[in-house]
């Protein structure tokens, strides 16, 4: 049992906010089981959000005619999620408020238009050898440039490698970084034309591949 | 533009017993078939948010979840097939979605889809129903000691905070949270021994 990250959990929810990750064990799960479905009896969030219903058919509308690349998650998420990797980009690299400011501009630019949006950004999603997803890596084109990746994967630990492929064969950048019980993240500003990645690789210390993520369009 | 499909509101003619209260409702009644993917989307996205939200609990992976079931069920789904089958198809990736989803997050199942007992949830799509669930918690609620039952009551049904729960109870917010804690403990076990 796990009072501290369930009681975080439990508020999270609560709050209708994304709980965060963390290991838990069968008493944990009948607890956070218990808690959503209480959670469940709060009426009046059971109805999707309009905005959210029109993006999500505006990213299928291209996946399945397929006159751009797909992205790998929500427009709606992604938004979130890039904030916060700005956010937590900018706080790594020492960057200022004003550098912080000028990603989230792009970002809310980025949101208006799905062409616009590919220019600037592009996702990957982590697969493990077995084949589920393990996590995100997300690069991005402005100023500055930069990568992040995050993993979630229960028992993995350890150092890992990550290695970012350009379309000719190049490695664009390669980072270390620790996993700690399963959560494990990286970042680094790059001078390189993120459209030209192709694909990004995390490998043991040993070499062995852990998971790789391609980008859509290569 | 495109169209939304078609429903028809009507009185069910056969409602199962613990629907009585709840009449009329919404049901499909015309067409086998989706004329094209749009229309399959438009008609269960509101289904399986709802279905994934009463599984995580939460708006953010809710929607997310929701995403991941589109996008990876409607690239391959044959449009000649019934509407049931696209219902049944849209759970059996729900089911796999939701399965990964807690395996990443916990690295524990937490809560579940069952495509015999969902599909008819999805496929009598309503006004909100609490259901079996609903009315277990309700169980439970009522079976809590009488403090237990008030802090998850202000918490999870009035919308309190932690400290507009202590102060609703006279407690610290340090014993509120122990409370509350406890409370939940003591309805998941609780929760466990129902069938």
């Amino acid at each position: 049992m796990n009072p501290r990250r369930v009681a975080a959990f439990v508020d999270a929810v609560l709050s209708d906010r994304r709980p965060a990750p963390f290991k838990a064990d069968p008493v944990d799960a009948n607890v956070l089981r218990l808690a959503i479905a209480m959670r469940a009896e709060r009426p009046g969030q059971e109805v999707p959000e309009p905005q959210f219903v029109a993006h999500l058919r505006e990213e299928l509308a291209q996946q399945i005619g397929g006159t751009t690349t797909s992205p790998a998650r929500s427009v709606v998420t992604r938004r979130a999620r890039f904030v916060f990797a700005a956010a937590t980009v900018v706080t790594m690299l020492g960057g200022t408020v004003a550098a912080t400011t000028a990603v989230e501009n792009a970002l809310a630019t980025a949101t208006s238009s799905t062409v616009t949006y590919d220019k600037l950004l592009r996702v990957g999603q982590f697969e493990s050898t077995g084949g589920h997803a393990v996590g995100e890596i997300v690069a991005y084109r402005g100023d500055p440039s930069w990568v992040l990746m995050s993993i979630r994967e229960p028992g993995m630990n350890g150092p890992v490698v990550c290695r970012i492929e350009m379309s000719n064969g190049h490695t664009a950048a390669t980072g270390t970084f620790v996993v700690h019980n399963g959560v494990g993240e990286w970042a680094r500003p790059i001078s390189i034309d993120v459209g030209m990645f192709r694909q990004a690789t995390l490998v043991t210390s040993a070499g062995s591949v852990l998971a790789t993520a391609r980008f859509p369009g290569t | 533009m495109f169209d939304s499909p078609r429903r028809y509101r009507q009185e069910d003619p056969s409602p199962p017993a613990d629907h009585h209260e709840r009449v009329p409702y919404l049901r499909l009644v015309e067409g086998d078939t989706y004329a094209d993917w749009e229309a399959a989307y438009l008609d269960n996205v509101d289904r399986i948010y709802r279905l994934m939200y009463s599984r995580v609990g939460n708006r953010p992976d809710a929607e997310d979840l929701t995403a991941e079931v589109f996008k990876a069920a409607l690239g391959p789904l044959r449009l000649s097939s019934s509407k049931g089958e696209v219902r049944a198809y849209l759970l059996a990736t729900a089911r796999t979605v939701l399965a990964s989803h807690w395996r990443r997050r916990l690295g524990q199942p937490v809560t579940f889809i069952d495509p015999d007992a969902d599909i008819a949830a999805l496929d009598d799509f309503s006004e909100p129903d609490d259901g079996e669930a609903g009315r277990k918690t309700r169980r439970i609620l009522t079976a809590l000691p009488e403090r237990y039952r008030r802090i998850l009551e202000l918490r999870f049904l009035e919308t309190c905070s932690i400290k507009e729960a202590a102060r609703a109870m006279d407690v610290s917010v340090g014993n509120a949270k122990v409370l509350q804690h406890r409370a939940l403990r003591m309805a998941a076990s609780m929760a466990e021994l129902e069938p």
